[in-house]
């Protein structure tokens, strides 16, 4: 019997959600896009029930990994939710701060404020020099403005960027028609852009906004 | 910007996106007709769409790196019982 092969077996198990938001949280970086990758595919597997017409009951009580994902991060145990939408709107909305408060973290930890960074080999170091935090940060600047104007575009754009998810299955998520969405998106795309290049270079300081209202 | 202006403005983009790109000019006058702050504001945001390239059609956590499929055992190698 070869160890290596139950090794290779219990590879294939994705690691708990738990796990990886404490690995987060104590400042493992290559823990973030594994926890999204799998909350991200999980939120898409539910909207494509959604496609398919499922009862909404059964899918929002099917879905361990993102009632997990949820629990750690909020620390809520009960969420109850109106309908479809409304799940979807808040998982967004949950992914989003996740990334953003990443986002800041790395930015912080670049100027030399706050935690003290984790010890990262080469290839880390290679990859942190090139991740647009700023960019990132200023599309969510960007994306609260959006939000005022027009909350269904920055849902629809919170879906689509944050979560990952397709023209229709953003569609399924929202109930309404993926015409509908693919205009919104585009027209979003255009206005968060236009925002981006009027404000020019985002502020390294998310708390001081480069472009004011 | 009030929101009947805005609805027109997304009306008027929306339109125009839906038109092969030659036919845009004629398309954005048609919609607009007479009113120029339209006109403007439209054209502006339309023309954003030659540099607007892929901007974020990805999802925002790929930024942060390449997730593996699956997270490798720290030290790999056969060992026979």
């Amino acid at each position: 019997m070869k160890v290596a092969f139950i090794m290779e077996a219990m590879s294939q198990i994705p690691p708990k959600i738990t796990d990886l938001l404490t690995a987060w949280q104590k400042g493992d970086s290559d823990a973030l896009p594994e926890i999204a990758r799998l909350v991200c595919d999980d939120l898409r597997r539910m909207a494509r029930r959604f496609l398919a017409r499922e009862p909404v009951k059964d899918i929002l009580q099917t879905t361990v990994l993102v009632d997990e994902f949820f629990v750690t991060l909020l620390g809520r145990r009960t969420v109850s939710f109106k309908n479809g939408r409304h799940f979807f709107g808040f998982a967004g909305q949950t992914m989003r701060r996740f990334l953003i408060d990443h986002a800041r973290r790395r930015l912080r930890q670049k100027h030399g404020v706050g935690e003290v960074p984790v010890a990262l080999g080469p290839e880390h170091e290679e990859i942190l020099a090139t991740l647009p935090n700023e960019d990132l940060l200023a599309v969510n600047e960007a994306l609260e403005k959006l939000e005022k104007i027009d909350p269904r575009l920055a849902e629809i754009v919170t879906l689509r960027f944050f979560l990952g998810m397709t023209i229709a299955e953003t569609a399924a998520a929202l109930e309404i028609s993926p015409a509908t969405v693919k205009r919104e998106w585009e027209f979003a795309r255009l206005w968060l852009y236009q925002e981006l290049q009027r404000c020019g270079e985002p502020s390294p300081d998310p708390e001081d906004p480069a472009c004011g209202d | 910007m009030g929101s009947e202006r805005w609805q027109q403005l997304k009306d008027v983009v929306g339109a125009v996106l839906e038109q092969e790109r030659q036919d845009w000019p004629t398309c954005l006058v048609e919609k607009c007709g007479h009113d120029v702050d339209l006109f403007l504001q439209a054209s502006s945001l339309l023309a954003t769409s030659t540099t607007v390239g892929d901007f974020i059609e990805k999802p925002a956590w790929r930024i942060f790196g390449r997730p593996s499929a699956v997270r490798q055992p720290e030290e790999s190698g056969t060992i026979t019982l």
